[in-house]
């Protein structure tokens, strides 16, 4: 059965799950992918798959819900019935869309990856590891993530399905540094598209020449820093530090500090951050997210004022405030919560060029392996930051390899300088809710001039 | 899914060699939100199977592998030849396909067993928040909570023509508990994970945890530099997490990364002194165990690191193949043991909760913020958190000293305070 069969199966067990005055909605999800992980001794390639229905109903208080793994029409059916039976127990008054939308949509790329021969993509890969293998590295991964995404959402009023193509190539350098020790070095590409593989030589000269840099970095003085933080890093700040506090569950809940602040000033007009899928070719686009909502974008933060958060269906009627595309789950088997997409600082009106010259003594922070959120208390973590020295507006070339940046975010946001107008949105991971639920995502942003940036 | 199917499939393909592992799930989940109401109640159940197909080619092997959710023959048959093609395509040196065997150990609780099979999980898990929310003390509340039951099998079989199978169950709960007084208010992120629910007790998960929450809201910023630092409770079983990317003691272990060439393992060069170090798949109802690996070999406690000399290496058929080491099958819960102890803590700063801990698995290198730390002056025990915790964990294991007192945690089992003098902490 085809998608566009599947979506009419599936909107035809609507009625009957709403029979005890419920709301109801599926979701279904056939995700494929064809993961080639290559390094200096092995090759390995495997075809992975994700699929499955979740059933639900809103009773007025809660919702109940049933996941099945697999396509099985019959079981699908008996669980539509099951739900059927649960009765309406209060006013639903959830945010649901009450215009008729019945629509198909898709994100291939330029070049549909799934029309190039297998033994193509494997020269392709061969030949990319060649050229980015320095005779200096350990060991080079190269990483080929090819994913195919298929999702329906039907509800009374929505039949929605989309198709999402994505090649993310990473590329982990690992070299021996002087002091003896294994260091590594990360990269990653993405787009829709098989044309994702078309690397530039330019880009692979800067993994090389970074990667040796790192090989000869140094730890660096526990203090505090004035920093020109790149869209890596300034992706990374809003998503962590201040993204994930604006999650509208986290908020409900009284998790977030956020809330004592929705509609207040924190910090300077030049700071807005915003988050959306609806950018094509970055790592956390969509149509619509897992509860039918069309791709929209959420300005969390406007002019240094907190603003809106990030929704999801039930916390959105909690807390009264618009709905969001931001309802999203890990796998059928998983909640929907209210997550990120893609997450940035908007630009400004400075340059790079200008604000790394007003640097005397500083750090251009470069890249970072991750972070972990603290909407509570709202404290900056951020680790294994590598930083290159800037001196008199310039940089040496010294690299200083894992730092750990840390600090209270309306502090930092308060150190804001100057906001680059020069954008990019080059984040191509994973964010988990904690340590669990994971969705793919993208940070990114201008470049930030912060000073008295706490680093260790 | 019908697996005899699935297997008379790949039988009649006439392949060199495949392995099938069956995955079955279940699992009932409940979430509640603010005030203790409940959001989400979610039931869930699946079946898969993950086919690896291998192709002989003398010294070569070429393997590649797909996933199926149904025994549909078509589908299975196109996927296998497309499995083929890929094996073309991957090839590597020869390596053995053993026998699935399973160890001796317990990882089914027959009382969560049974609550499936009488659809009672979501009653059982009612029941639990019930008696959280009636153990919750003053001065803090449970800002939410996810509650989870599970139950899974899997079956390895392979064309040895042998199988091994192991069920699991688990019981998962994640809990902020959120400390006021004075209207400030800060949270503790308590979490668990059992396999058997007599080994979860309601009331000490929340009275324990909410002393911790209270405590973050007590602490302040520590200032200044420390060294002679202690971990215990959840700072302890994240140092020592049993993960290739989060531990670089495992890492460093791993016949993966010595065959990368990312490894300095050599049998009996000196990391430190007076530790040993395990890896222990053995140990009854621990999260961490397990009865096989992903190629079914029988689970073993192997010994990494013996008296600060590194000593065997943790290996899959594979790579023990490649590197002529024993096959060691699952990593399992790190096991610690100090030659030498400690008394006292006093002037030490033990810290019981790190914000994230992360370290850099080929390097060693770490910094990690401190959620909750205790400093010991004399019989007194000053609560504080902030800080950064930096180093380099092979820098650490000259001078590590064990608490007399031993316990078992998800994940780990040794002395339940470390002592790490040398290692230093820099405060806000």
């Amino acid at each position: 059965m085809d998608l566009l069969s599947r979506k009419k199966f599936l909107h035809s067990l609507i009625d009957s799950m709403e029979s005890g005055g419920c709301y109801a909605d599926i979701l279904y999800i056939n995700n494929t992918s064809l993961a080639v992980n290559k390094d200096k001794t092995t090759i390995d390639v495997s075809r992975d798959a994700d699929e499955g229905v979740k059933l639900r109903v809103f009773d007025g208080k809660r919702f109940h819900e049933l996941g099945l793994s697999g396509w099985n029409e019959t079981s699908i059916k008996k669980s539509a019935l099951s739900l059927g039976k649960i009765k309406n127990v209060a006013k639903i008054s959830l945010d649901i869309p009450t215009q008729e939308l019945d629509a198909n949509y898709t994100a291939l790329g330029k070049i549909d990856p799934s029309t190039i021969p297998i033994k193509t993509k494997l020269a392709d890969i061969n030949t990319l590891h060649k050229a980015a293998f320095a005779k200096d590295f350990a060991n080079l991964r190269l990483h080929y993530d090819e994913t195919h995404e298929e999702k329906i959402f039907v509800s009374q009023n929505r039949k929605l399905s989309q198709k999402i193509s994505g090649c993310h190539i990473a590329l982990m350098s690992f070299v021996k540094s002087v002091e003896g020790d294994i260091r590594l070095h990360y990269e990653s590409f993405f787009d829709h598209g098989y044309e994702r593989m078309n690397i530039k030589k330019s880009s692979l000269a800067h993994l090389i020449s970074f990667s040796k840099k790192i090989a000869k970095a140094k730890k660096l003085t526990p203090g505090k820093y004035h920093c020109l933080l790149s869209p890596h890093l300034s992706g990374l700040l809003a998503h962590e530090s201040f993204g994930h506090g604006m999650e509208a569950d986290t908020l409900y809940k009284g998790r977030g500090k956020a809330l004592e602040f929705l509609g207040k000033k924190l910090c300077g007009k030049d700071v807005s951050i915003a988050d959306g899928p609806m950018q094509p070719g970055k790592h956390g686009f969509f149509f619509f997210d897992d509860e039918g909502c069309l791709a929209t974008k959420t300005l969390m933060m406007d002019e240094g004022v907190v603003n809106l958060p990030l929704t999801d269906m039930f916390n959105a009627a909690k807390l009264k405030v618009p709905r969001s595309s931001n309802a999203r789950a890990e796998s059928f088997d998983r909640k929907s919560y209210a997550r990120m997409t893609n997450t940035f600082f908007e630009p400004g009106t400075s340059t790079r060029a200008k604000m790394q010259q007003k640097i005397k003594d500083g750090l251009l922070l470069h890249t970072a392996s991750g972070g972990m959120e603290d909407p509570k208390g709202w404290g900056i973590q951020i680790q294994g930051v590598v930083a290159e020295q800037i001196k008199n507006g310039k940089l040496t070339g010294e690299l200083f390899y894992e730092i750990g940046m840390s600090g209270y975010l309306p502090t930092m946001l308060s150190n804001i300088q100057e906001v680059s107008k020069e954008f990019e949105i080059p984040g191509t991971g994973i964010c988990g809710k904690g340590h669990k639920d994971w969705v793919r995502v993208a940070e990114g942003g201008p470049y930030l001039l912060i000073k008295d940036v706490v680093l260790s | 899914m019908n697996k005899q199917k699935i297997i008379q499939i790949l039988k009649g393909q006439k392949l060199d060699s495949w392995k099938i592992i069956f995955s079955e799930n279940k699992r009932c989940s409940l979430f509640y939100t603010k005030n203790g109401e409940l959001e989400t109640g979610i039931n869930s159940s699946g079946t898969q199977a993950a086919i690896t197909i291998y192709k002989d080619y003398g010294k070569q092997i070429g393997d590649s592998s797909f996933e199926i959710y149904c025994d549909d023959e078509d589908k299975i048959k196109a996927q296998i030849k497309d499995a083929l093609t890929l094996c073309a395509l991957a090839k590597k040196p020869i390596y053995p396909m053993l026998q699935p065997t399973a160890a001796s150990v317990e990882l089914v609780d027959k009382k969560i067993v049974e609550l499936f099979d009488n659809s009672e999980q979501e009653q059982q898990l009612f029941s639990i928040w019930k008696k959280l929310k009636e153990a919750t003390p003053s001065g803090v509340r449970i800002a939410a909570c996810e509650l989870s039951l599970g139950l899974s099998k899997t079956e390895i079989v392979n064309s040895t023509g042998k199988s091994a199978t192991s069920q699991r169950s688990k019981f998962f709960i994640e809990c902020p508990i959120t400390a006021l007084k004075k209207g400030l208010e800060l949270e503790y992120l308590a979490t668990t994970t059992t396999l058997r629910l007599s080994d979860f007790n309601p009331t000490d998960f929340i009275e324990c945890n909410s002393k911790l929450a209270k405590d973050v809201l007590l602490a302040e910023n520590i200032k200044g530099s420390h060294s002679n630092i202690a971990l215990s409770g959840d700072a302890l079983r994240d140092f020592w997490s049993p993960d290739i990317s989060t531990n670089p003691l495992v890492f460093h272990s791993s016949a993966r990364a010595k065959y990368m060439d990312l490894s300095n393992f050599e049998k009996g060069k000196k990391i430190g002194v007076g530790f040993t170090v395990h890896s222990n798949p053995l140990i009854d109802y621990n999260p961490h165990s397990s009865a096989f690996d992903f190629d079914g070999t029988k689970s073993s406690k192997v010994t990494f690191v013996s008296r600060g000399k590194w000593n065997n290496m943790v290996a899959s058929a594979r790579y023990a193949h490649y590197l002529g080491v024993s096959v060691s099958g699952a990593l399992g819960a790190i096991e610690v043991e100090c030659e030498d102890t400690f008394d006292s803590l006093d002037g030490c700063v033990e810290i019981v909760s790190f914000s994230s801990f992360v370290p850099n698995g080929p390097s060693g290198d770490f910094s990690a913020e401190i959620r909750l730390a205790y400093l010991h002056k004399g019989k007194q025990k000053i609560p504080f958190r902030a800080g950064m915790f930096t180093g380099n964990i092979f820098s650490m294991l000259d001078k590590m000293k064990g608490s007399k007192q031993t316990g078992v945690m998800d994940g780990y089992k040794g002395p339940l305070t470390l002592r790490l003098d040398g290692a230093t902490l820099s405060g806000v």
